[in-house]
């Protein structure tokens, strides 16, 4: 219960970070991509529908719609990554390094494309190549540190 | 490695994918639980916002914003009542007013009522009819219990051409559109849900005539009919364009249906005016009260992409403030408020988001009058907002830009900026106004709109 009550209270935090290190910092959101990436790979199975809807409470109140719309959003890439956990042998970095290039890739198209639902989320911009090897770059190890530190090592899976 | 089915596809997790896709489909299911889930989770981030965010009076109005929005009321008064002199009878005077509210979607997907800043006892000794300019846009709802009519102090109701009126039936209008070759004579009724223009035309004078019209655009005007069981209008007031649709032809299209677009697209009329007989002294007209401003403490907080600001706004009340809310300094706007809870609310930037907006725009060129449009935030960079107009229109010229009628909660007049169009797109250009930290307010309006 409290891995759960850390978990709800610190999402919100944790996406404010995300937006001051995009501001400040680098330029793609790589905390998101990261927390997408903990999910899809390392996250225990059956503590996904509870991670993915506190991140994506988190997420409305920052970037604007229905949490639905960013369960939807952060949802569709880490449904499309559990199944490859079978071929991500012992999580080798260049796997890792993919994955987070397919995240910087599928979260933006996802919001845009959801966002036509939604008048509240504002238009993302197109992804540049740049972007994707930022993201190629700085998100294994900001997942790293996402399944080193609590709450979210305490969902992580006992196999890995 | 992990092996399972249950693992590598988690039943669970595309069950809540599938519950998120319905609860999209039916926004309402939800919210109610979203609300106090956000409440919750917002708690933190109010605590920080009331510790951090500096209590200050609210400041006076703005007087560039305030005197911009005195030209616009000027200007807009004057293009209200332009060219419509010669086709009224005499001894009529303008009633100018500001719409408040629309109604829910009917023809053509687009909103048949409009609600207005002056209440029904007011307009009593008004004329039906409602004009903009030399357009005739549609009519004062009628003192009708069956059609729900309000009490004398509440706002009064207009009915737009297209508007199908339960229980009474349509404001037919007699009408008629020169082409080439002859006057053409027939009668405008609300078109259906799915046409794509809010009014037919039926009742041809010269059905052969009808069909061999070619092209679209012809203007439409009201005709004087005879013993017209509705009423009498005046002749020669603009009803919109004609708009031909058929099947495609070798030289022209074989039309199927004629309809009219309205002179005004109704989401995008931010003023209308009513005519009544001319009073030898002007009696200070009691008028509804306008949108009431709530103070409120604002905190800027960084969101990830594709938001770049949020802000977290804490009221001194309890009170739940409105989700399309303004939020102004004086009477220029800088955001809207998205989310909100008890004494609480999160708002946006204004522009930043898809919505579709209804503006004005005040040109520079004193004799140009204030342009009406619908027009939708798009993204440029993050030091501009750009809005794209929905009608294809020509480029518009460079001037201040102000919201227009967006709800009882978004009143019109509120100075946005000013706006340069951008050469290759069309699009306006606006460079916001700089927010700090500190006192602002929201405006919130009298629902209206059933």
């Amino acid at each position: 219960v409290i891995a759960w009550l850390l978990w709800f209270f610190l999402s919100l935090p944790l996406f404010l970070l995300d937006g001051w290190l995009v501001q400040e910092v680098w330029p793609v959101p790589s905390l998101t991509f990261a927390l997408c990436m903990f999910l899809g790979l390392y996250a225990r199975p059956s503590a996904l529908p509870g991670l993915l809807l506190c991140a994506a409470l988190a997420r409305s109140v920052l970037v604007g719609g229905d949490a639905a719309l960013h369960v939807l959003i952060l949802g569709m890439p880490v449904s499309a990554l559990v199944p490859l956990r079978l071929v991500f042998y012992r999580r080798h970095l260049l796997w890792q390094c993919t994955a987070a290039s397919f995240l910087a890739v599928t979260v933006p198209k996802a919001t845009a494309f959801l966002g036509r639902f939604a008048e509240a989320v504002p238009d993302a911009p197109p992804v540049s190549w740049s972007q994707i090897l930022w993201a190629a770059c700085a998100v294994p190890p900001a997942t790293w540190v996402l399944r080193s530190i609590p709450p979210l090592s305490l969902f992580r899976e006992s196999a890995e | 490695m992990i092996r399972g089915g249950r693992r590598l596809f988690p039943v669970s997790l595309y069950a809540m994918l599938l519950a998120a896709l319905c609860c999209i489909a039916a926004p309402d299911l939800a919210r109610p639980v979203q609300g106090w889930c956000l409440w919750v989770l917002c708690l933190p981030l109010r605590t920080w916002a009331v510790l951090m965010a500096e209590p200050k009076a609210t400041p006076a109005l703005d007087r560039t914003a305030a005197a911009s929005a005195d030209v616009l009321q000027r200007r807009l008064h004057r293009a209200a009542v332009a060219d419509i002199a010669g086709l009224l009878p005499p001894g009529l005077e303008p009633v100018v007013c500001a719409v408040v509210d629309r109604g829910e979607i009917d023809a053509a997907g687009l909103p048949s009522a409009l609600w207005l800043d002056r209440t029904v006892a007011e307009t009593a000794d008004c004329l039906d009819i409602v004009t903009y300019g030399d357009a005739l846009l549609g009519f004062l709802a009628p003192a009708d219990a069956a059609l729900g009519a309000a009490g004398q102090g509440a706002p009064v109701r207009v009915d737009l051409l297209h508007a199908a009126r339960p229980g009474r039936g349509p404001r037919r209008v007699p009408c008629a559109v020169q082409t080439s070759a002859t006057l053409l004579r027939f009668v405008a009724e609300p078109a259906g849900r799915i046409d794509r223009w809010p009014l037919r035309g039926t009742l041809f004078e010269q059905p052969y005539a009808a069909s061999r019209l070619d092209h679209s655009g012809d203007p439409v005007r009201t005709t004087a009919l005879a013993g017209d069981p509705l009423g009498a209008l005046p002749a020669g007031l603009r009803v919109g364009t004609l708009q031909v649709w058929g099947y495609p032809g070798r030289e022209h299209p074989l039309p199927i249906g004629l309809y009219v677009q309205p002179a005004l697209d109704p989401r995008a009329i931010s003023a209308v005016v009513l005519w009544r007989p001319r009073r030898p002294v002007e009696a200070p007209a009691p008028r509804l009260a306008a949108a009431e401003q709530r103070s409120v403490q604002l905190l800027a907080v960084p969101a990830p992409p594709p938001a770049t600001e949020r802000w977290v706004l804490t009221a001194s009340s309890r009170e739940v403030l409105p989700r399309g809310a303004a939020l102004v300094r004086g009477a220029a706007v800088f955001g809207v408020v998205e989310q909100s809870g008890p004494g609480f609310a999160l708002a946006a930037p204004f522009g930043r988001s898809r919505q579709l907006w209804s503006l004005l725009l005040l040109p520079d060129a004193p004799e140009l009058p204030p342009i009406e449009l619908l027009a939708r935030g798009v993204r440029r960079d993050s030091a501009h907002l750009c809005f794209r107009s929905e009608a294809a229109r020509g480029p518009l010229p460079a001037g201040l830009l102000f919201t227009g009628a967006n709800g009882p909660h978004c009143p019109p007049g509120l100075l946005i900026g000013r706006a340069v169009p951008d050469g290759a797109s069309g699009d306006l250009v606006v460079a916001p106004m700089p927010v700090y930290d500190g006192a602002f307010a929201v405006c919130i309006g009298r629902e209206v709109a059933p």
